[in-house]
């Protein structure tokens, strides 16, 4: 099998629906109350250097994924170590969202099947995509994010009834430095999640394509579509109402009624859920099965594809006991995050401007 | 019991289908590796389906990672 490409669109869509993944049903922790649609745009902004920086990562080495940059930059111990630790990342980062996923499946529709039944089918569906190679991924993420788009731009329009502008005031109630220290969760789940595509994405970048170009475009067109979910949200459910859900989408959406004929039409967030939460769950299993493939010396990441997807069925359900320890724990372990997603990467990130990018010591001539 | 007769079905289906190919191309360092992970993932299956509880990572990076809130 050739070397599977995908087009610029393809990975702004694959990213975008990771961003969008769990993000737009289960929301963000914010305490920032009305004025966490701010937190949302300066997180935004935040996480511009962050994601240049992964984009200088791949832009240094086109073809190679963060284990081969690793092993060649650290050597056999330490490109181990640190593939261990992204392997470790990836693979814990696939199973929270399968929990998220199997938690929502389970209190919102079938409260009597088991989670691990829930996981099963959906880890089964991401093995045979990436079975199938990260093309029918790339494909797959262009249908997923236009029904993503359509349905939380419908959901907003239809919904403009039901929507109280109060709720949303006062407007910079929150003082500035309340809503940056508010934008830092934000910052890290979900914009720096993207930290996993170095593991997967760059390999498969064709050669005219910008990594830069590629992960902007990303982080603002998943911020849009967050935003629009989020000033739904706000609107029409208002503030202490959505302290109280876990799933504040899709009750915003149960409201939606028009005519007594069109309701009922929570599902829809259901499936975005679905769509989104599959590529964000195959991207996660791809870059640990690749990882595990180049610390094992396996030439073919497909080998290791069913036992790490297999595993991770159980390992998802080991996580929380129940829907309130998954809330508390998530609220909990973001500097967790940050050291996985900035701390770890910008060492690693230095390392490469030392020995490869702008910092490289050039030998001068000896007749100099 | 359902369960676990669901998910040995469906993990004989992977050996069947997934790892007896790579035995059969004589990549038996694949083979094994593929093995021992399986055998992981069947034994935390098991123990997941019976309820027994394993020390979770989960709860180890919750009980490192609180002392350094970041809100």
């Amino acid at each position: 099998m050739g070397k599977e490409k995908i087009s610029s669109r393809q990975a702004i869509n694959i990213i975008v629906s990771f961003l969008v993944g769990s993000t737009a049903v289960l929301g963000f922790s914010s305490s920032a109350n009305q004025d966490s649609w701010i937190s949302l745009v300066i997180a935004t902004f935040m996480s511009v250097p962050i994601v240049l920086m992964y984009s200088r990562i791949m832009h240094i080495f086109p073809e190679k994924n963060l284990y081969d940059i690793t092993y060649e930059l650290l050597g056999k111990i330490g490109g181990t170590i640190v593939s261990l630790i992204y392997i470790f990342f990836s693979f814990h980062l696939g199973a929270l969202v399968v929990r998220d996923f199997t938690e929502f499946i389970q209190i919102v529709t079938l409260d009597e099947t088991p989670q691990i039944i829930i996981a099963a089918f959906l880890l089964i569906t991401c093995f045979f995509i990436l079975k199938n190679g990260i093309e029918v991924l790339g494909r797959l993420s262009v249908i997923f994010l236009f029904i993503i788009i359509i349905v939380v731009a419908l959901t907003f329009i239809f919904l403009t009834k039901d929507m109280k502008v109060d709720y949303i005031k006062p407007i910079f109630e929150t003082n500035i430095k309340e809503l940056f220290l508010d934008s830092i969760p934000i910052l890290l789940f979900p914009f720096c999640d993207t930290v996993v595509f170095l593991g997967a994405l760059s390999p498969h970048l064709r050669s005219k394509d910008s990594p830069y170009k590629i992960f902007v475009s990303s982080i603002f067109i998943s911020s849009v579509i967050l935003l629009i979910a989020l000033l739904r949200n706000i609107l029409v459910l208002g503030v202490p109402t959505i302290k109280m859900l876990y799933f504040a989408s899709y009750s915003a959406v149960s409201i939606l009624n028009i005519g007594d004929f069109f309701s009922r039409v929570e599902i829809l967030l259901a499936t975005n859920f679905l769509f989104a939460g599959i590529i964000k769950i195959t991207i996660c299993l791809y870059s640990a099965t690749k990882g595990v493939s180049k610390v094992f010396k396996i030439d073919n990441y497909r080998v290791m594809l069913a036992p790490i997807c297999l595993f991770m069925i159980p390992y998802s359900g080991f996580l929380y006991e129940s829907t309130m320890q998954m809330m508390e724990v998530l609220k909990k372990t973001y500097s967790f995050l940050l050291l996985f997603e900035v701390i770890i990467p910008i060492l690693i990130y230095i390392v490469v401007e030392i020995k490869v990018g702008k910092f490289k010591k050039v030998k001068i001539p000896e007749e100099c | 019991m359902e369960l676990l007769v669901i998910f040995t079905i469906l993990f004989v289906l992977f050996i069947l289908f997934d790892l007896v190919p790579i035995f059969k191309s004589k990549n038996y360092k694949e083979f094994w590796i593929y093995s021992s992970f399986l055998a992981i993932a069947y034994t935390s299956l098991i123990l997941y389906i019976f309820g027994v509880k394993i020390p979770n990572v989960n709860n180890l990076i919750f009980d490192i990672f609180k002392n350094f809130p970041l809100r």
